[in-house]
């Protein structure tokens, strides 16, 4: 079966009908996934459920807030989790965005066992996806904040493509010093090439400056 | 010795016996007779009439000094001859009423043919007459005088005098006068012939006019049967027919199929003749207008041999039918029929046959208009309802889906669970339990579906009021919701149930709830709210549909009863019409207040039980 052992992760239910919440429920309980349900999109954002991985499985048609409008709403609060969403009447339009906001799948009410399971487990490797991301990026941070002001500088005439020699012309110092700092960062960073400490700039965020003399 | 003077009626002194020619005082007591008897019949009532005719016969025996009276009537057409009066001296047993052709067939074809019976003893009878001699031997007649009776020109009974005492002699004098007496009997019988018929007449027009009041005072189909066949009872006893039938003619056909009978006591059921009766000639008649009637099927023309083995299989031994029209055309037949013997029915029968085809016609032809309108109404009420449910399709579906999703979710986890090597039991029961409650679920909507969509009659029946109002709430509520509308339902507490019809009321119901949801639904979100409110009103009940909707004006609220009138692009124009119709049909009515800016509320009030003959 689909069950994952390394999918365990949770999966937060959201449906007003009570019947088709214990259904879904029941089935993801027994296929090895932790399930928690909710009755509304608003109960939902109350409780604000923690998990590191998780994802929203979620009827679309809801009273009150549409599982379109959590969809949003948690983009906004910076809270998404990869969802999957179920209606008895999807039209094109509805099912276009929730696409463009990230929705995994988008699965007709009712849907076979192995549509719900896979599109879940499909959410939750995304979500694991995420997390190891998550914390990749973390790490790399700390490593870019355990750098110098200085070190820091070279990082980013370095990643910029400038030569050993230029960088030492453009900060005013030896070039045989910038040869230090260029070997501190790329040891601090953990980069094992230039192409590497690029990737790790770009994924930071640091927008290659190609000038920051200029400033 | 001829005659001797009853001392009861003449006075002996002046009586004088005689034996050929009477005495003055004789004459005199006759006259006397005679006179009372023509001015005594004149102001009787039928019934009376006989005992005018009986004390009359008494007078007759007295005056004559015989031993018995009687009067004889011939049946007009198979000349069966009766006793009907009779009147016989103390010390012997009288005369019941009975037919007398058998004891008397010589005396009687005498009689029939003008001829009267004159024996002073047995012995002078003739040799034919030895049936009719044994007779007056057995019942003790020495001498006898029957003088034929004439009614209206035609010879329709006789007066017969006997004596059992003694021989006597009849002279001719006695003869003649008894001829008079017969005279004067026959007026008196033509009299009562009249009365009685005058009688009947009424008799008749009063059970017309007693079944018209009942039919045109009943509305439900069973109850204008049961009337129906009352009449036709009522009509067959009065007619003295042993069956009637009502007869439609089938589509603008010749044909004519039974839809009303009544048959006498001991009439056999005839065979039942599907798609119509195989009389040609005389459904032709019929269709043509025209009446049939025959005492015989021999009296049918040789054009009508067609029909004689139908009517044989039925059992007809005579007939009258009547065409009935109705707009100058023949849609129904009336019959009355004999099937034990042949019948006349006189052409003194027809218009009164006709009358009571008439009323029949009438009041059937008002029914069916009025089924018309019934049907018509119930189509228009079946359209606007079947069109007001597909405004909720897509919440009605959702509805659906939900209890169908959970079961196939269920059930495809149950199989899970069954595969695993040890399945866990308690699971799967709650599983299964799950599965029937949700299938129970989408069962019971469907059937409230069916039952509201459903093309039927007006089932009336204790209704309580929270279930009629939470269907229909579970129907839109979907709806309301996807439109940003809230519902909110007040029922007050321990509601009396009220006798009505489920999919009219749900229909009513429905309608304000969609006009009202479609009011609230085009104004500001932060007041979009529907109430349906629900309570005791005097004897009744009231439900209250509230919207906080943009309200009307006072020209739209004038008009938004009236059929074909909408506000909405696609709307029929109908919902609040038959609405109003649907509720005044149960005895209560729909009533809307509204202002610009103050919403609507449309209030229908109900009684408890709606009065009948209503819808």
């Amino acid at each position: 079966m689909t069950a994952p052992a390394d999918a365990a992760g949770t999966v937060f239910v959201i449906d007003d009908d009570a019947s088709v919440r214990r259904a879904l429920e029941r089935k993801l309980r027994t296929a090895g996934f932790r399930v928690e349900t909710f009755e509304s999109a608003q109960d939902y954002v109350a409780r604000a459920p923690q998990a590191e991985i998780a994802c929203i499985l979620t009827d679309v048609r809801m009273p009150g807030m549409s599982g379109l409008d959590l969809q949003d709403s948690l983009a906004q609060a910076g809270r998404a989790l990869p969802m999957v969403f179920i209606t008895g009447h999807g039209d094109i339009p509805t099912t276009v965005r929730a696409m463009k906001g990230g929705a995994v799948d988008f699965l007709p009410k009712p849907s076979s066992e192995r549509e719900i399971l896979a599109a879940v487990a499909e959410a939750l490797q995304r979500s694991a996806a995420i997390e190891r991301e998550r914390r990749e990026l973390g790490s790399l941070r700390a490593r870019y904040e355990a750098l110098t002001a200085r070190e820091r500088e070279v990082l980013a005439l370095v990643v910029a493509g400038l030569l050993n020699k230029v960088i030492a012309d453009r900060l005013g110092i030896h070039e045989t010093t910038i040869k230090v700092h260029r070997g501190r960062v790329m040891e601090k960073m953990g980069a094992a090439s230039l192409a590497d400490l690029v990737r790790m700039s770009e994924r930071l965020g640091l927008a290659p400056d190609a000038d920051p003399a200029r400033r | 010795m001829t005659s001797r003077l009853p001392s009861t009626t003449i006075d002996p002194a002046r009586a004088v016996p005689a034996p050929d020619s009477p005495s003055i005082g004789e004459l005199l007591a006759f006259e006397r007779l005679l006179a009372e008897l023509s001015a005594g019949f004149v102001n009787l009532s039928a019934t009376s009439v006989d005992d005018a005719i009986t004390d009359a016969l008494r007078r007759i025996v007295g005056l004559l000094d015989v031993d018995r009276a009687n009067l004889i009537g011939f049946a007009p057409r198979t000349g069966e001859s009766y006793l009907t009066h009779s009147w016989t001296v103390d010390g012997f047993a009288s005369a019941a009423p009975r037919s007398v052709s058998g004891d008397f067939p010589w005396a009687m074809q005498r009689l029939q043919a003008g001829h009267p019976i004159v024996f002073s003893r047995l012995d002078e009878l003739p040799a034919e007459a030895a049936a009719d001699e044994a007779t007056w031997r057995r019942v003790g007649v020495k001498a006898n005088l029957t003088v034929p009776m004439t009614v209206g020109g035609r010879i329709e009974g006789a007066i017969a005098l006997a004596s059992f005492r003694r021989e006597r002699h009849w002279p001719g004098e006695l003869v003649s006068r008894l001829r008079i007496l017969a005279e004067v009997f026959g007026n008196a019988l033509a009299y009562k012939r009249a009365r009685e018929s005058l009688d009947s007449a009424m008799k008749f027009e009063q059970l017309v006019s007693e079944m018209l009041a009942a039919l045109l005072t009943t509305d439900r189909a069973e109850d204008r049967d049961r009337v129906i066949e009352a009449g036709l009872r009522d009509m067959a006893l009065f007619l003295g027919a042993e069956r009637a039938t009502l007869w439609e003619r089938i589509g603008s056909s010749p044909e004519f199929r039974k839809t009303q009978r009544w048959l006498a006591a001991g009439v056999p059921v005839p065979p039942d003749q599907a798609g119509g009766v195989a009389v040609p000639w005389i459904s032709a008649q019929i269709v043509a207008g025209s009446v049939v009637r025959f005492a015989s099927s021999a009296d049918l023309p040789p054009e009508a041999a067609a029909d004689l083995p139908a009517l044989r299989e039925l059992g007809v031994r005579s007939l009258v039918i009547v065409p009935l029209t109705v707009s100058g055309a023949v849609v129904r037949a009336l019959s009355f029929a004999t099937v034990h013997e042949e019948r006349d029915w006189p052409e003194a029968l027809l218009p009164r046959i006709a009358l009571l085809g008439k009323v029949l016609a009438s009041v059937l032809a008002r029914d069916e208009a009025h089924r018309r309108g019934e049907e018509a109404r119930a189509q228009a009420a079946h359209a606007t309802r079947v069109g007001a449910m597909g405004a909720f399709a897509a919440s009605l579906a959702h509805e659906l889906t939900q209890p169908l999703a959970a079961s196939l979710a269920n059930a495809e986890t149950g199989v899970r669970l069954l595969a695993a090597p040890e399945p866990d039991l308690d699971e799967l029961r709650a599983t299964l339990a799950d599965i029937v409650a949700d299938e129970r679920r989408a069962g019971d909507l469907v059937q409230k579906l069916r039952r509201f969509l459903r093309r039927g009659d007006v089932e009336r029946g204790e209704l309580d009021l929270r279930e009629v109002l939470e269907d229909v709430l579970q129907f839109v509520g979907r709806e309301a919701e996807a439109r940003g509308v809230r519902l909110r339902l007040e029922i007050a507490e321990a509601l009396p149930k009220v006798v009505g019809d489920r999919v009219q009321l749900q229909q009513v119901v429905l309608n304000l709830l969609s006009n009202a949801i479609d009011a609230v639904a085009a104004g500001d979100r932060t007041a979009r709210e529907v109430a349906v409110l629900a309570g005791r009103c005097g004897d009744g009940v009231s439900v209250e549909v509230r919207d906080s909707g943009a309200g009307m004006d006072g020209e739209t609220l004038a008009r938004i009863f009236q059929a074909f009138f909408t506000t909405k692009p696609k709307g029929m124009g109908l919902g609040l019409s038959i609405s109003r119709t649907i509720v005044e049909a149960h005895g209560g009515t729909l009533s809307a207040h509204s202002a610009p800016g103050e919403g609507s509320t449309f209030r229908i009030e109900l009684p408890l039980r709606p009065p009948r003959h209503t819808a």
